[in-house]
């Protein structure tokens, strides 16, 4: 290349001209991406300060890692990532064969005015914002109104439960709770790979006689096994990165919880909050992304050697 | 190698938006101080020209406050009333804020971080010293010498309790500077059901006045709590923790920094609450709520709360909620330094004019006419006079303009003690003509812990702090509202702040307060 400049450099010059109107396309997405994703990670420098801010961020001492020593030092680096990490690995399994099940289902529904009804009503909660999702929850297991309490446990005779402060609970109900909202989101993606496998198959399939349970494990999983990789491949890029409104709004930041509800996002944002120190909270979510950033490495090497043309890179 | 020369592109670009964003930090960094030896040079020249304090161009400052929670329409009004004396006197403007109780702290954290939007605010439910060590206030000891006079002649020593590691870095607003701990009630349901607030002496003695409001009004809850937060001290030392208690004076005679979770006095206190709530004295699901008690008791649902007391209590909050509360002590007054930096007005480093926010701190804490527009609006549209020159300080005794109450004020008054200075300003109708005077002999006649003057730098065991905290935060506030049980968790709370270093804090605590009662002996 550096022997014959020229020709090459001409050829890139006229391809870049063809595709101007390209670059102009990605132009916007690649400014978001700059503004949102990269500038801000020059911040990562305030987990290794100690912040005064009368001098500046810049100017302030250096500590090297003793804003990291905190969490090291009890408990809280294991609750948190114990937490992110086992609540995502479920709701990604949980999401995933709850939301094809569905699929499949709705897949098989003939009316097509109560086809339309479904889905409507699946994907109704993940509109919902988590605000207000938790006070639908809130009117569930208030001990005081709550329905659970007031309209199954009194009546059944049982003991109720104080559920803000129980919590063995919330695994159960958190998990419950971001299904319902989640499900019907991924459904849809699944459904609309459903519609796409040619008939054909399954004409062909009935012919061989093949029963409904025969055509679903031979010819709709298989067919929908690329959705699904892609699909759990994102999620679990984003597998240390909890939802914020599911850990901190739904159990209404009640303390006696926090070893079941405490995530890193949650962790981080009551570190700032409450402690009024953003060295340490910077420190916390420094070590998040660190995590994030091997695993998606790592499922990502675990796939291409699985199915190479599945790898994202 | 296109793939190469894209990657090589993009760390040029991140690398230089690095750089970028270093180089506007810096140089906002120099510019905030180059103005502040430009304006310092500025006050030079002024403070020779002696009484001319007024700045050389308009300055407006950001002025953040808490407020009862509710919206204040008026604002504007009452800010250009307040802007019309500060012009002519200082040639500043203020721009006035308000955030309700319950998201005071988080906020004014945020605020303080940021930098920005707010130059003079009270420091409050988050420790003095935690803003100071992250450098997010700003000395005053200068500017206090040069500009704040008043407020040294209004405070007296208390200045003093401002300090941190001799440094002065808020100044106390002026109210009661010593704490009783007591009980709060409507004074309607107490009459209906024969609450006899003469017979309590002891928490026992209320358990059994409270059970008679459960049976009369099955519906409300007696004892109802705000934020979460149910007791927040009940007799012992804080020692600058004011909510998160971590190394306290359990005894505040005795000098020796204990573990307040591991005390007798903790232990009793958690176990009658839990015991309180079995019976359903307390508000259901007391931990997570986000409302204060006295929203509850407005609306008709709860009868009373805990909480710290001082003269004329009843009377002021009484006109500022629109019915009749009564209160009942239960413990006797404290002063402990908290008392006094609980609750400092201080300068936020990002002010970019921290000379004019002296003077106009200065004004806040000197000028009645000031205060009284600050605390309770306008003249005429806000509030009326009812006896003109009635207090005991020469200003007048007050109340609700015509047809207005607490609820349809436009800009109601709500604690003005969190505002800078109460004392020199009018008495709410209701309240003795002397109820500043009150207080001021209530400060100079409480006992005083041993520690009272001392104030701790956490600087040196932040991390444990931090940790410790973070403990806290999980049991503290649910066990004094009942909601857990102290004979199965109170234990592992204990070994968790243990494991979290506690005994580090209190050594700390113990080492600097030894250090400082040396000092005292002299």
């Amino acid at each position: 290349m550096k022997k014959s400049p020229s020709p090459s450099r001409a050829h890139l010059m006229s391809r870049i001209r063809h595709n101007i109107p390209l670059y102009l396309m990605f132009l916007p997405g690649a400014i978001y991406l700059l503004i949102n994703n990269y500038i801000p990670m020059s911040g990562l420098i305030i987990a290794f300060k100690q912040v005064n801010w009368n001098k500046g961020i810049i100017a302030s001492p250096w500590v090297g890692f003793s804003n990291f020593e905190y969490l090291f030092t009890t408990s809280d680096a294991w609750v948190i990532t114990r937490n992110t990490l086992g609540y995502n690995i479920v709701f990604i399994a949980l999401g995933t064969i709850i939301a094809i099940t569905v699929a499949i289902l709705l897949n098989e529904i003939r009316s097509m005015a109560l086809k339309k009804t479904y889905q409507t009503v699946i994907l109704l909660p993940y509109l919902i914002s988590m605000v207000v999702v938790s006070y639908l929850v809130y009117a569930l297991l208030s001990s005081e109104n709550g329905f659970v309490n007031l309209s199954i446990l009194e009546p059944l005779g049982l003991n109720t439960v104080s559920w803000y402060t129980e919590p063995k609970y919330w695994p159960f109900i958190l998990t419950v709770t971001y299904i319902w909202k989640s499900f019907g989101y991924n459904c849809i993606l699944y459904y609309a790979t459903l519609v796409g496998i040619d008939r054909g198959y399954y004409e062909a399939a009935v012919i061989d006689g093949a029963n409904r349970w025969q055509q679903v494990w031979n010819i709709t999983l298989p067919e929908l096994i690329p959705t699904i990789i892609t699909l759990t491949l994102m999620s679990i890029g984003k597998i240390f990165y909890s939802d914020f409104g599911l850990f901190y709004q739904v159990p209404m930041d009640s303390g006696p919880l926090y070893d079941v509800t405490n995530t890193i996002d949650t962790y981080v944002y009551r570190g700032l909050i409450r402690l009024n120190n953003v060295g340490m909270s910077s420190a916390a979510g420094f070590y998040q992304s660190i995590l994030g950033f091997i695993l998606v490495l790592l499922a990502n090497f675990a796939v291409r050697k699985i199915s190479a043309e599945n790898a994202l890179f | 190698m296109k793939k190469r020369a894209l990657a090589l592109i993009l760390t040029a670009l991140t690398a230089a938006t690095v750089f970028a964003s270093c180089n506007s930090d810096s140089g906002n960094s120099s510019n905030a101080s180059d103005s502040s030896t430009g304006s310092e040079t500025g006050t030079t020249e002024t403070s020779t020209g002696e009484a001319d304090l007024r700045e050389d161009e308009l300055v407006t400052l950001d002025v953040v406050c808490m407020s009862s929670g509710k919206n204040e329409p008026d604002i504007t009004d009452v800010e250009n009333a307040m802007n019309e004396i500060l012009e002519e006197k200082l040639n500043c403007n203020v721009n006035l804020t308000f955030i309700s109780y319950a998201n005071y702290a988080d906020q004014i954290s945020l605020l303080l971080s940021s930098g920005e939007d707010a130059d003079l605010l009270p420091v409050y439910l988050i420790p003095l010293s935690t803003c100071a060590n992250a450098g997010q206030i700003a000395p005053l000891d200068d500017l206090i010498d040069q500009y704040g006079q008043g407020i040294k002649d209004q405070l007296g020593d208390y200045v003093d309790c401002g300090r941190i590691d001799g440094v002065l870095y808020g100044v106390t607003t002026a109210r009661d500077l010593a704490n009783s701990q007591g009980f709060a009630y409507k004074t309607d349901v107490a009459e209906a059901v024969g609450f006899d607030a003469e017979n309590i002496k002891t928490l026992d003695d209320l358990e059994t006045e409270l059970k008679k409001v459960k049976e009369a009004n099955p519906d409300m809850w007696p004892v109802a709590v705000s934020a979460g937060e149910n007791i927040r001290n009940w007799g012992w030392d804080p020692l600058g923790d004011d909510t998160v208690n971590l190394g306290v004076l359990v005894d505040p005679t005795d000098p020796t920094v204990g573990n307040l979770y591991e005390s007798d006095l903790y232990s009793n206190l958690a176990t009658e609450m839990y015991q309180w709530m079995q019976e359903g004295l307390i508000q259901a699901d007391a931990v997570n709520t986000t409302e204060t008690a006295t929203t509850l008791m407005t609306a008709g649902t709860a009868f009373g709360y805990f909480t710290n007391l001082k003269p004329g209590y009843a009377e002021e909050n009484s006109s500022s909620l629109g019915y009749q509360i009564d209160v009942v002590e239960i413990l006797p007054a404290l002063a402990c330094t908290n008392n006094v930096s609980r609750a400092t007005w201080t300068i936020s480093s990002g002010c970019e004019n921290p000379e004019a926010a002296m003077k106009v701190l200065n004004e806040l804490y000197t000028n009645p006419e000031l205060s009284n527009l600050y605390m309770y609006g306008i003249e005429g549209v806000h509030y009326k006079v009812l006896e003109e020159g009635g207090a005991s300080n020469g200003q007048d005794i007050i109340t609700w303009a015509d047809g207005l109450d607490a609820s349809t004020s436009n800009y109601a008054k709500s604690g003005t003690w969190i505002m800078p200075n109460q004392f020199i300003g009018d008495v709410w109708e209701g309240s003795a003509a002397d109820v500043w005077d009150q207080q001021r002999t209530f400060n100079d006649t409480a006992e005083k812990s041993v520690a009272f003057g001392f104030t701790y730098d956490s600087l040196s065991v932040t991390n444990e702090v931090t940790a410790c905290t973070n403990v806290v935060s999980k049991y503290h506030k649910a066990l004094l509202c009942g909601a857990l049980d102290p004979a199965t968790t109170l234990d592992q709370f204990n070994e968790e702040l243990y494991a979290a270093g506690l005994q580090n804090i209190i050594d700390e605590k113990q080492s600097q307060l030894d250090a400082w009662l040396e000092t005292q002996g002299e």
